[in-house]
């Protein structure tokens, strides 16, 4: 599945949106939840946009939305990203009168230039319409083929499927099916705080953890001034792709610097890697107090360097107070870069950018961290002050689901 | 606040900035106007220019103003009429505004030997220099400090071959030293005002010949550069003249004075000697990449420059440094210091503890362990 745009043939005046909801079978007891979480991304979405429904409808695993202006293809793009959307057709409506259909289509087509296979699919959801489906699909298709005689019919592989939906108030015609990305609403699996790092892995994850319905906010500890600003503007703009696939996402840039200044005059040499990231884990917590995040959210796959090996990740599981997801843990760093492509950020994470960790890093990092040192450790450097100063002077920034970042420095007052 | 990167800018001079206040208000009008309001303007320019001219010693010729001495290095540029093949002499890692015209002409350049020290240099010109069609180079390198022997280096190419054009970016080295053009025989000179104390947007070529211009439209400047003068801005930066006329020798006192005390107050491992001018030059700090250090001290509100050093982001490049006499072992760790008219002993000593304090920090932390 790529989310990367497509260009398919499609209706410059459809209006009317099919949208088929994915995995909710599974649930239905939460049905009603569920449904709310997707509908309200959904009219973020229009709001955004400044579209306007001129009617909402949810009819089983479907929803229907009519519009007063045909879609947009940004529009269509956007949707593509909303978690929770298994597929949806952008659709023309007309009234429920074989004849008229025919004639609409026909002049839809006419602008696509279709050429090749063709088959027409015709689902009666009114049984009481006069044809069935069969006769249905059958007079479109021979209108179609009288129409453009160089367009030849392939019921199993066609270039271009003609969908047809017949309800009791209208047929709605389509000829393109746009996938989503699948999984469930944002949101309703709850809420987590996402750890993005500037490579390819943190967001991948991200992505991953949004389509299984995790509403992320995203933390980025910047070890100023070890590295200059170009990473900041790098993490903002991959924070903005992965709010794309939230609501309202936040991204928080945290000044880090001091703390890892303080921690490596402190620590063996071979540790600091570990301690690093241990005490971001730490910092993460004290914000998730704050913010209500139930998880924490790392691009961490298992061995791929020093730091992820399975007893230190065990390490930082045992000092974490939150659960530690880790969505990437049994992937190869091949499946990562493709994912990384087809959520179209693989080029804003290959943008190259100071790394701290490679300046600090110790010659030979511990593979195994002993835990009786961590500890220790952690017992008499708790640096809690140090934490939550770094927290006060975090740089917050909004995310709009498109994308769009905007300062917000509304919330730290109590750090 | 400690603010050590004038060569990159500077402040306004105090009677620059009351020029730029009261001129922008009361010369409003356009100085091609042929009424009263516009003659005035159009007299000043003119008496400006002629006192540019005489500042720097220029004989013949004409001065022109424009935006900035980027401008003027591309106009200059483009009037040398270089054809792909031809040789020109430049600095190694100069002024992109110096460089990048001449990439797409397809020239050979030749590299000045920046690195072989004074007797190498001297070497190059009694000896090696080269036939050469032109030559584009800076008065002052502005990542050392080294000061270029201009009419040395004009000499020499002359010898070889005599038509060669010869382009002066003396941006960095205006006002501050004397700038006798008729001494170095350059055929264009470029000079921006707002490395010396005049507002930004304000620049003048020197040239000798005809100029081919890049913007067409009213034939202001002799025709060579259509657009409205800026007499507020010119007439802003003219004060800059007696000011340095004046002020120079206890600028270029003082400046070794805070050179003195940098040297003396810091590591000696810090302060590695290159020969230039006294108000810029590197400074080198082993072990510790200069844009970290640099960062450290802005957070002190210590402000000096690593500009087009390295930054560790593209430590693939290669270094500048490489080429300016200064040991590829310390390509990274170079910060720039330069000094401008308000710069004082107390910053020059505030500077040496606090950028020591960081350095012994750092090499505990980053340095070879």
């Amino acid at each position: 599945m790529s989310i990367v745009e497509t260009k398919n043939v499609s209706f410059t005046k459809a209006n009317t949106l099919i949208v088929n909801v994915d995995e909710l079978w599974l649930k239905s007891g939460n049905r009603n939840g569920y449904h709310k979480m997707l509908k309200a991304h959904i009219k973020e979405l229009f709001r955004k946009l400044d579209l306007k429904s001129s009617s909402f409808c949810e009819q089983g695993q479907r929803v229907w939305i009519e519009f007063e202006k045909p879609l947009s293809h940004f529009f269509l793009e956007s949707l593509k990203k909303i978690p929770g959307i298994h597929s949806f057709w952008p659709a023309i409506k007309v009234i429920p009168c074989l004849d008229k259909a025919i004639e609409v289509l026909l002049e839809q087509l006419k602008q696509c230039h279709p050429s090749g296979t063709f088959k027409v699919e015709t689902q009666r959801i009114n049984k009481l319409f006069p044809i069935n489906s069969f006769e249905f699909s059958s007079k479109v298709g021979h209108h179609v083929l009288v129409e453009f005689p160089k367009l030849k019919v392939d019921v199993h592989n066609p270039d271009l499927v003609i969908w047809c939906k017949i309800t009791k108030q209208a047929i709605y015609l389509s000829v393109e099916k746009l996938m989503g990305i699948g999984g469930l609403p944002v949101g309703s699996s709850g809420k987590a705080l996402t750890l993005l790092s500037g490579g390819f892995d943190s967001p991948v994850a991200s992505y991953l953890m949004a389509r299984r319905g995790l509403a992320q906010h995203f933390i980025f500890f910047h070890a100023y001034p070890f590295v200059g600003m170009d990473v900041v503007e790098k993490i903002k703009s991959v924070a903005s792709v992965l709010g794309t696939f939230q609501q309202h996402s936040k991204l928080y840039i945290v000044p880090f610097g001091k703390v890892q200044e303080d921690i490596s005059k402190h620590c063996w040499d071979e540790y600091r890697t570990i301690l690093f990231r241990l005490y971001m884990l730490k910092t993460c917590e004290l914000l998730s107090h704050q913010k209500g995040f139930q998880a924490l959210v790392t691009g961490d796959s298992l061995s791929q360097v020093s730091s992820q090996t399975l007893s230190n990740l065990s390490v930082l599981d045992k000092i974490s107070e939150y659960s530690i997801l880790r969505p990437l843990i049994g992937l190869n760093k091949r499946d990562i870069l493709n994912l990384s492509q087809q959520i179209g950020i693989y080029s804003l994470s290959s943008v190259g950018h100071d790394d701290a960790c490679a300046l600090l890093a110790p010659k030979k990092p511990e593979v195994a961290a002993k835990w009786s040192y961590i500890a220790e450790f952690f017992a008499q450097n708790q640096f809690e002050t140090q934490m939550r100063q770094s927290l006060k002077e975090a740089k917050v920034f909004g995310i709009s689901l498109l994308g769009h970042l905007y300062e917000d420095n509304s919330s730290f007052a109590d750090f | 606040m400690i603010y050590f990167d004038h060569a990159a800018s500077t402040t306004l001079l105090p009677d620059v900035l009351e020029t730029l206040r009261e001129s922008y208000y009361k010369d409003f009008a356009n100085p091609s106007s042929s009424h009263h309001l516009g003659r005035i303007q159009k007299d000043g320019i003119e008496k400006t220019r002629q006192e540019f001219l005489s500042f720097i010693k220029a004989n013949e010729g004409k001065l022109i103003f424009l935006s900035s001495a980027t401008e003027a290095n591309n106009l200059a540029i483009n009037s040398m009429k270089l054809k792909p093949g031809m040789k020109v002499l430049v600095l190694p890692s100069d002024h992109l505004s110096l460089r990048e015209p001449l990439v797409n002409r397809n020239v050979d350049l030749i590299y000045f030997p920046l690195n072989q020290g004074k007797e190498g240099i001297e070497d190059w010109l009694d000896n090696q220099c080269p036939h050469v069609d032109a030559v584009v180079i800076s008065m002052i390198h502005g990542l050392t400090g080294q000061l270029l022997p201009i009419d040395k280096i004009v000499k020499a190419v002359r010898k070889k071959s005599k038509l060669s054009l010869v382009l002066v970016d003396a941006s960095q080295g205006f006002g501050k030293l004397k700038v006798d053009i008729s001494q170095w025989g350059a055929d264009f000179v470029s000079v921006s005002a707002h490395k010396s104390g005049g507002p930004k947007g304000i620049a003048c070529l020197y040239a000798k010949h005809d100029l081919v211009p890049m913007l067409l439209g009213g034939g202001q400047e002799y025709q060579f550069r259509s657009s409205t003068p800026v007499w507020p801005l010119i007439n802003a930066w003219s004060k800059a003249l007696p000011y340095w006329e004046f002020q120079r020798d206890k600028f270029h006192e003082k400046s070794k004075e805070l050179k003195t005390i940098i040297e003396e107050e810091t590591k000696p491992e810090i302060f590695i000697p290159i020969e230039g001018v006294d108000y810029l030059f590197p400074l080198i700090v082993p072990q510790i990449q200069g844009d970290i250090l640099a960062r450290y001290l802005d957070s002190d509100h210590i402000y000096v420059s690593t500009s087009n050093a390295c930054s560790s982001t593209h430590s693939k490049t290669i270094s500048p440094y490489r080429d300016l006499g200064i040991d590829p072992h310390y390509e990274h760790n170079v910060l720039r210091i330069s000094f401008g008219a308000t710069s004082n002993s107390l910053e020059a000593k505030t500077f040496a503890r606090v950028i020591s304090f960081h350095y012994e920090n750092l090499k505990k932390i980053i340095g070879k362990r």
